[in-house]
């Protein structure tokens, strides 16, 4: 891994075995006993078959590719919640996953708690999310209503809340998973100028999504995964063509 | 294999702030709060007072303060383990999206319980008062070895069961029939002696009887029954190293199963 390389997939296979045989509970798994044990024995699901790239200090990638084609298993990985049946993952660096609409947050806890709470989670002390609360909230636009629970929010509010917290945590690796299309014009405009202020900052940005209006407009570089494979990995706007042609 | 680092966590300040969630979640919405909490075993006490001690005519010497002082314990154990099999799906999406360690869940969890047991043993002095029943000095000691003793019993029960319930998801209803097995076979609404001699030595099968009739025995008695706190450690020690070997071989897959 050179120095700039902060992501390293290295022919990477990822299958899930096909846990629904016994999710079904203990009584259908006694009671379907034979099939259940060789349904989880032999059966697996494919999400990514063998992929390799590296991802390097500052750059800004799009992955794009249809449902169910392998992108939230690679955004798994990167996270480090998954790890790859074969190959091999290195990361270099902190992440900072931008969790989904809502996602991570406790409806009862207001605002500022939840921003605590994430903070924590995602690594920082309890210290520097003091130092840094004022910031968020003013940021966040959401004013007097960071003290009110989060189940009162509109679901823009709680992803101006979530974008907020993550634009502040000094990410060395952002994680962005289909956030951005929420939220008013406004309020995107906003996180579209703090993604480039991150990248003037050299903050490597890994942008899931399957909307290319949004890689086109912050990525320098996407990657299309299709039938858990990599398709092709080039400049964003090139692949976005080729994709949006399918 | 991740060769990365492990992204570093301040450990500690996860632990206050996902004890604060959970303390604010339980308390904050309640009207009463703190004293509302107290309502629920006080309120379980009294069914049994009046179904055990009046209608049956229990010959327990003072039949109320006796109840409490095994309902007390008993309610951390069934507060714990009872929402300890939707731990991990309760949490999907934190689970799911963020690395951190997430046997955490279980620890504040069962932690929490443990702060809510010890806020509550005032209500269990105040009924000593009453029946003049003085406290002892082997409190002491004895406190802190048998909350210490049930926090790992309850934890790594909680972990076990949080990880199982992942595979079969109806772990949590044969967990709640288990539960009231437990229950009556604790000598808690009876006493040790209501238990033929011959199946004593069942008890120390039992992975709640000896801490219940343990903490009764402190509180009432002042004496530890060292051979139910033997029992006791060797549970926690075997459910400990259990929990810790399952989740060391499962955490990385809790994402994936969720």
């Amino acid at each position: 891994m050179t120095n700039d390389t902060v992501i390293k997939f290295e022919n990477v296979r990822k299958s899930y075995p096909y846990y629904h045989s016994i999710t079904g509970g203990i009584k259908n798994f006694l009671f379907n006993l034979p099939t259940a044990v060789k349904d989880l024995r032999s059966k697996s699901f494919t999400a990514l078959d063998g992929i390799s790239f590296e991802i390097k200090r500052g750059e800004c990638v799009g992955i794009v590719g249809r449902n169910g084609a392998g992108k939230s298993t690679t955004l798994g990985l990167i996270a480090r919640v998954l790890k790859p049946n074969s190959g091999s993952v290195e990361i270099k660096g902190r992440i900072s996953p931008l969790l989904e609409l809502g996602g991570g947050f406790h409806p009862d806890l207001s605002g500022l708690e939840n921003m605590k709470l994430n903070g924590v989670l995602m690594g920082l002390s309890r210290a520097t999310i003091a130092a840094k609360l004022s910031d968020i909230i003013e940021f966040s636009e959401l004013g007097e209503f960071i003290h009110q629970p989060i189940r009162t929010y509109s679901s823009g509010m709680v992803a101006r809340l979530g974008f907020s917290i993550v634009a502040h945590l000094d990410p060395e690796i952002l994680l962005i998973d289909e956030t951005l299309a929420v939220g008013d014009a406004k309020f995107q405009k906003k996180c579209i100028e703090k993604i480039e202020e991150f990248k003037k900052k050299n903050i490597t940005i890994i942008l899931v999504s399957h909307s290319s209006s949004n890689v086109l407009k912050i990525c320098d570089r996407a990657i299309w995964i299709d039938k858990h494979k990599i398709k092709m990995d080039g400049p964003a706007k090139e692949v976005v063509e080729e994709y949006t042609k399918q | 294999m991740n060769k990365s680092h492990e992204p570093e966590f301040h450990l500690k300040d996860i632990f206050i702030e996902l004890l604060q969630k959970e303390f604010k979640i339980r308390y904050k919405s309640k009207f009463f709060g703190y004293l509302w909490s107290l309502m629920n075993p006080l309120a379980n006490a009294l069914v049994y007072y009046i179904v055990f001690g009046i209608l049956m005519k229990s010959r327990e010497e003072n039949y109320p303060i006796f109840l409490i002082a095994g309902l007390f314990p008993w309610q951390w154990i069934a507060n714990s383990i009872g929402v300890s099999p939707m731990s991990f799906i309760s949490n999907a999406r934190l689970v799911k999206k963020i690395a951190f360690p997430r046997s955490m869940i279980q620890f504040v969890t069962v932690f929490q319980d443990m702060v809510h047991f010890v806020i509550s043993l005032p209500i269990i002095l105040v009924f000593m008062y009453i029946y003049d029943i003085p406290p002892s000095l082997s409190w002491i000691w004895g406190f802190p070895i048998l909350l210490l003793l049930q926090f790992i019993t309850l934890y790594s029960i909680s972990l076990l069961l949080g990880m199982f319930n992942l595979f079969f998801r109806d772990t949590e209803r044969l967990v709640q029939i288990f539960l009231m097995y437990f229950f009556y076979f604790t000598p808690i609404l009876y006493g040790l002696n209501k238990i033929p001699e011959r199946f004593h030595d069942l008890l120390y099968f039992h992975p709640f009887a000896p801490i219940v009739i343990s903490w009764r025995e402190l509180l009432l008695s002042g004496n530890i029954p060292w051979n139910y706190v033997g029992s006791s450690s060797i549970y926690a020690f075997i459910l400990f190293l259990l929990a810790e070997y399952f989740y060391t071989k499962l955490s990385w897959r809790l994402a994936e199963i969720l």
